[in-house]
């Protein structure tokens, strides 16, 4: 009898679905958009402890191309709400889609980022939807493909100082449930994830962040995937930047089963 | 706030029982090299070997056309072990085609599931056979399994274990659930209109080309075929229990 276990890290274990943390990303092109929202409407999506840091609450549309990661190459989107939890201010993700099962079982496995797959596009220009070409990068997320989760457009005008950028660490919920009846929870618990990350930067030295307008809209109104409570009152600003980062382990700063 | 009843909200799965209404399996009993599968057991878990030194594992291929994950394909391997002083059914590779099994699985049970292309064919060009082939990514072949159904049988013909996963998850601080869980749950034959039971016992092949360190499903090449039946039922998956909690092994 073997008193080990097989190698690896995730299951299963001899034939690991991902490595062990840090995952790597390199020329990661992300775009989002910050707006206000309802603060009422969100506060179903938000669990015990965590609340709004404003009236009304902000939030982060974000949408994501990953050329090139130590997961695989994917798109993600996701909304983030600026939230308090005992005095310390987060990006709290409420809702996230990704269209590759590796960064699926790796974000809900070890952050509780609450992936499903979803059919997401990226298109800067419109063109390959049989558009004609323009100023705008056009995200698209369904799920089923078919029914239209969210569309996200972004035109970038003009580089944005990475200072006045408030870097706010991610928060996320890790829920494990039970594999036995009437027993508590395997995970109960809010992860507070800081990324590590550098910009690129233009021939000129200046750092690959852009401003520009945006849109972004949450076109089905649906109980399986309720993005639309994130629906926007009022546009704050728009952006997109290519960067490496890295993800490591989380922190956990709330044990709901303590 | 019950945290339970507040993770309900956009739920990637509901609360269980997770039902299943016309299920389609076929399970194909066979003998393997025992040496490559047994580096997938964890500790605690034994082979639990023929007499002539083979490891006795069956590979089940699946078609769910209704199910409260939605449809999906499903294709997985069992090794017979023994556990303490039990016969159970380990169930080391898995694979489906659909995302919401895919998270239910593993982090309800542990089924350590991958996601693959899968089809399940049963038709005048597949030659009385049921075809269902396998790849990962797409492209890449992992598993050919057919089946001929050629008489009515019954479940006594089938020896049945308890089937064993093992949930291994780290994450939040870097802790780790390790435990290995008895999956539970109940299942019915479908009756069909003359009253006899949709299970069928017929030949069945495997062939599982590939050699893979990310998908060794070529540890359970077949030495020998024992047995095959395809069985359509109505059952609903439950949380198991959990009979060994392998968290300081590590």
């Amino acid at each position: 009898m073997s008193d080990s276990m097989p190698p690896g890290f995730s299951m299963p274990l001899g034939a690991s679905l991902y490595p062990p943390p840090p995952y790597e990303f390199r020329r990661a092109d992300q775009a989002w958009i910050q707006y206000e929202v309802d603060t009422e409407a969100i506060k179903q999506m938000l669990p015990p402890g965590v609340e709004p840091d404003s009236d009304p609450a902000v939030c982060e549309a974000w949408v994501c191309w990953y050329s090139w990661s130590t997961l695989g190459p994917y798109h993600e989107a996701y909304i983030m709400v600026r939230v308090v939890v005992d005095g310390v201010r987060y990006w709290y993700q409420p809702v996230i889609f990704t269209d590759s099962e590796v960064p699926l079982a790796a974000g809900r496995e070890v952050w509780g980022f609450a992936k499903k797959l979803a059919v997401m596009s990226w298109d800067w220009g419109g063109a390959s939807r049989g558009g004609t070409r323009n100023e705008q990068l056009l995200f698209t997320v369904e799920r089923p493909a078919g029914q239209r989760i969210m569309t996200f457009t972004m035109a970038p005008e003009a580089p944005f100082p990475p200072s006045e950028r408030e870097n706010l660490p991610v928060l996320s919920f890790r829920h494990l449930p039970p594999s036995e009846e009437g027993a508590p929870p395997a995970a109960s618990e809010l992860v507070r994830l800081d990324v590590a990350g550098a910009l690129y930067k233009s021939a000129d030295g200046t750092p690959e962040f852009w401003t520009g307008r945006g849109s972004v809209s949450f076109d089905a109104r649906s109980t399986i995937d309720p993005w639309h409570v994130f629906t926007p009152t009022k546009i704050l600003g728009a952006y997109w930047t290519t960067a490496d980062f890295s993800l490591p382990l989380g922190t956990v700063v709330k044990d709901y089963l303590a | 706030m019950d945290i339970n009843t507040w993770f309900n909200q956009a739920n990637t799965y509901p609360a269980p029982p997770w039902a299943f209404r016309g299920s389609n399996q076929i399970a194909i009993n066979f003998d393997a090299e025992a040496d490559a599968i047994a580096a997938l057991l964890p500790p605690g878990v034994t082979m639990d070997l023929e007499p002539d030194g083979s490891a006795r594992c069956e590979i089940r291929i699946c078609w769910y056309p209704w199910s409260v994950y939605g449809p999906f394909h499903e294709c997985y391997v069992l090794v017979r072990t023994r556990h303490k002083d039990e016969t159970v059914w380990f169930l080391p590779l898995i694979m489906t085609d659909n995302d919401i099994p895919t998270s239910c699985g593993r982090e309800v049970w542990g089924y350590a599931k991958k996601l693959a292309t899968m089809s399940w064919e049963w038709g005048a060009h597949t030659g009385g056979q049921v075809v269902f082939t396998m790849e990962r990514p797409a492209g890449v072949r992992l598993l050919t399994a057919t089946f001929a159904p050629h008489r009515r049988a019954l479940p006594a013909e089938r020896v049945g274990h308890h089937v064993m996963s093992h949930r291994h998850i780290t994450g939040g601080n870097g802790d780790t659930v390790s435990e290995l869980i008895l999956v539970g749950g109940s299942k019915a034959l479908h009756v069909s209109a003359n009253g006899e039971l949709d299970m069928w016992a017929g030949q069945g092949s495997i062939n599982v080309p590939g050699a893979s360190i990310d998908d060794p499903w070529h540890f359970v090449r077949p030495t020998r075929i024992n047995n095959a039946y395809w069985m359509i039922t109505d059952f609903a998956l439950e949380p198991g229990r959990v009979v060994d909690d392998l968290t300081l092994v590590r």
